[in-house]
């Protein structure tokens, strides 16, 4: 979904380059859509743009606790009797072949895979899906359209020209979608307004969203269970707080530390520094010349001196796996998360979300928040002919929560890959890594807040949510475009990425990261944020 | 019988070539290489200018290609010698095949081996961690990437590469050790005298050879150890090609990196093969 590789990912805690190229969390599925929060838009002297899809609520359960556009509704239950959303198969018999991305190891294919085969049944049309590491994705994408591969469906990994490039390989969707005309596809009609803005290139409606709301955004995990065992309380008021509990926390000898990577998004939380571009009042700013940056840098560096992380945190990360096996008390993950720690949880697990202090104790921190949706899939130009069977295959992908086919698509086989506690769907041994092939890239519905079993942790994620949303920052670039951006921004995240690694790790100085900034400022910094808050401006936000 | 190899040459490897033409455009993939606009040499400049990145990687990989001709190439002429003086064929046959074992292993499983046993959370670090001793850092040490690099070559494909040598030690002529033995030669002796000029061919062919592909210096290896030590440390012209022009969406600069890349290394064989000629021996194909 993002030009950052793995590797660059996984460079310093994380997080500079994930959010930057808005990739992905570090090994977690969270993360913002676009390079510099912006893609999607188009360029100057396009058309009109079309009407916006029209939002229609699906008809469900009430929730246990209703949401908002950020925050999701909270399920305690999954209704006793699912809806049918899509009374026929939508599939046209034919194969239907897609590319996306995965969080998760690659699954099985049917008729191995119960999940997969199900939905093969379900939808009247043999899915071919190409499942593709998410840091290798980018790559993978490049190559496959350089190579005329792309299949019927894709997610659209950033590209430089991205509404060009869009409009060379991706169906307009517009005549299918815009306004009433996707009321033919409720539940595709069901994903909210602003998140169909990430598919949208010169006006046109290409890219179908998978709406996160909050749920993407990074925060930082604790156990608690293990805190609590140490009779530690998880509370301090500023990051010298944060860093001496974790030198009291840092076991190595007993092999477990404070945290799995150095939290770096987590200390630029504390110091307020912008989620990748900030709107001022006058002009768009950027992280990476943020003033707070010397600070943030070497709060990192402190940390990884002090060996306060994973020693393989630099070179092999398994963030998720020393987490859950409990050889660190601190994670770096998004909300999304939560649910992927309680799916096979080991006894007594017990996790909670950090708040975010002020760097330096006076306030609060800001969270970063996530984009509306997570980036955007197209439909292949080449497959006009179905573009119907298309739309509906992802309308059912869509499904929403209380559906029979969210079920298909979340789950899988009942019997095969979950079976029913009361009425509440819980995945066998297999059915997790079977049901996660990779679709919800595709298309997606609006993410509920449903642990089956685990009602009060659903009210601490809810309530973790409440409480850090409203002091979010939000990428004020989101969904907007800049030709500069879209050309340069992915060498340049490359190259901060390369130093930020460097001075965290004690290979650079500090003092070497003002120089690179100013220099990236006047190559090129000053012409995207010119070019954005021009974007800002005439999209009337400014 | 030849014709399903020439084939496959003519369709991957000739006709293949012609893509090389994006090293002049500004090539977009969605556009096609016909599609995409004609810059002439602009894709050359960095070469010239000098990216400083570049530089980094052109300097790494000369690094390396220098460590790894003197310590690599002649490892499996010693390991064939010291194989050939093993007089148990049985004992051979064992330790031959345990040395080839790990060139069947890919690059991901042998730089996960290092790391299992080498790195921070490794097995060596772990067990001094416990016993509450200082642990070492090589898998995350810019210093020694190189040798730990070199190392991991050695370990993986020394064994597999005595192949040849061995073979052509079997080819040397037994009355010359007789010989050479009946006229007072030790062991020392034959081995300067039969032994080393009975392989000197086959050295100097691929000596050439390995000139040919020197500034490949593993690009699979390097990538997956690359976030360890940052790109000042591990950036080669391989990596280089791929994080500029794959991830970073340069292709046009990346190819004109790989293109020149490639005419270095044929002018690297022909000159070599030239000099080879010069000295009598046969190189790659004889004069």
């Amino acid at each position: 979904m993002s030009p950052v590789s793995r590797r660059t990912v996984l460079s310093t805690g994380g997080t500079l380059a994930a959010l930057a190229a808005g990739g992905p969390l570090l090994a977690s599925c969270g993360g913002n859509s676009a390079p510099g929060g912006t893609s999607s838009g188009g360029a100057a002297g396009s058309d009109a743009p079309v009407a916006a899809p029209t939002f229609r609520a699906p008809e469900g359960p009430e929730p246990d606790i209703a949401g908002d556009a950020d925050i999701p509704d909270t399920f305690f239950s999954y209704p006793a009797e699912p809806t049918v959303s899509v009374p026929e198969a939508p599939g046209d018999g034919q194969p239907l072949r897609i590319l996306t991305q995965t969080f998760s190891p690659v699954t099985a294919q049917p008729p191995q895979n119960t999940a997969w085969a199900n939905l093969n049944d379900k939808l009247g049309s043999a899915l071919e899906i190409q499942q593709v590491p998410s840091g290798e994705y980018a790559t993978v994408f490049a190559t496959s359209l350089a190579g005329g591969q792309l299949p019927d469906m894709f997610f659209l990994a950033e590209q430089p020209d991205m509404p060009d490039m869009v409009e060379a390989t991706c169906l307009d969707l517009s005549d299918h979608l815009a306004g009433d005309a996707i009321l033919a596809y409720p539940n595709l009609a069901a994903i909210p307004s602003d998140c169909w803005e990430a598919g949208r290139y010169n006006g046109r409606l290409y890219g179908l969203p998978s709406p996160r709301g909050a749920m993407s955004s990074g925060v930082l995990y604790r156990r608690d269970d293990l805190l609590a065992a140490q009779g530690v309380a998880p509370e301090w008021d500023d990051f010298e707080g944060f860093f001496s509990l974790a030198q009291q926390l840092n076991d190595p000898r007993g092999g477990r530390w404070a945290t799995t990577i150095v939290p770096g998004q987590y200390i630029k939380n504390m110091l307020g520094i912008p989620n990748f571009w900030q709107y001022d009042g006058t002009t768009m700013q950027s992280w990476w010349t943020a003033p707070q940056m010397e600070e943030a840098l070497e709060a990192q560096r402190r940390w990884a001196e002090a060996g306060l992380m994973n020693p393989d945190a630099f070179a092999s990360p398994n963030t998720k796996v020393w987490f859950s096996t409990g050889a660190a008390y601190f994670n770096p993950d998004s909300f999304s998360a939560w649910s992927q720690y309680f799916a096979d949880p080991p006894e007594g697990f017990d996790i909670d979300v950090c708040q975010i202090p002020a760097f330096d104790g006076d306030g609060t921190g800001h969270l970063w928040m996530s984009f509306p949706s997570y980036g955007r899939a197209g439909i292949n130009r080449n497959a006009a002919d179905r573009v119907e069977t298309l739309l509906k295959v992802a309308n059912y992908f869509a499904a929403p929560f209380g559906t029979q086919e969210y079920l298909d698509v979340k789950m899988g086989q009942e019997g095969a890959d979950y079976t029913f506690e009361g009425t509440d769907p819980i995945a066998t041994s297999t059915g997790a890594a079977n049901s996660a092939l990779g679709v919800r890239y595709i298309a997606d519905c609006r993410i509920a807040n449903y642990l089956p079993g685990h009602e009060d942790s659903a009210r601490k994620l809810d309530a973790s949510i409440r409480e850090l949303v409203p002091d979010a920052f939000r990428n004020d670039a989101v969904y907007l475009y800049s030709e500069t951006v879209e050309s340069d921004f992915a060498s340049s995240a490359q190259m901060f990425n390369a130093l930020e690694a460097d001075i965290v790790q004690g290979r650079k100085q500090v003092s070497e990261w003002r120089p690179a900034a100013d220099q990236w400022w006047a190559d090129s910094g000053q012409q995207m944020a010119e070019e954005l808050t021009e974007a800002y401006h005439a999209a009337g936000r400014g | 019988m030849m014709l399903p190899a020439l084939l496959v040459f003519v369709v991957f490897h000739y006709a293949a070539l012609a893509g090389n033409v994006i090293a002049w455009k500004d090539y977009r993939p969605y556009l096609g290489i016909a599609g995409s606009d004609w810059v002439g040499w602009e894709n050359f400049e960095l070469m010239v200018t000098g990216d400083p990145a570049f530089w980094n990687a052109v300097r790494n990989t000369l690094v390396l290609t220098l460590v790894q001709t003197v310590l690599v190439f002649p490892a499996p002429i010693l390991l064939a010698l010291l194989l050939n003086s093993m007089l148990s064929q049985r004992i051979k046959r064992v330790v031959q095949s345990v040395l080839y074992l790990p060139h069947f292993l890919s690059w991901v499983v042998v730089v996960a081996i290092f790391q299992q046993v080498l790195g921070g959370g490794g097995l060596i670090n772990t067990w001094l961690r416990q016993q509450g001793m200082e642990t070492f850092d090589i898998i995350g040490n810019p210093d020694l990437f190189i040798g730990l690099l070199t190392s991991q070559v050695m370990w993986k494909d020394t064994g597999w590469a005595t192949i040849l040598f061995l073979a052509a030690l079997t080819s040397i002529d037994p009355s010359l050790y007789e010989a050479s033995q009946v006229d007072g030669a030790g062991r020392l002796r034959q081995l300067w005298h039969v032994t080393l000029p009975g392989l000197r061919g086959i050295i100097i062919l691929l000596l050439i050879l390995r000139l040919g592909d020197s500034l490949s210096v593993g690009f699979e290896q390097i990538i997956l150890q690359q976030r360890a030590v940052g790109l000042d440390a591990s950036e080669v012209l391989d990596t280089y090609v791929f994080n500029h022009g794959i991830a970073g969406n340069a292709w046009g600069e990346a190819t004109a990196v790989g293109l020149v890349k490639g005419v270095i290394g044929t002018l690297l064989v022909v000159g070599a093969n030239k000099v080879a000629h010069l000295f009598g021996e046969a190189g790659v194909y004889k004069s």
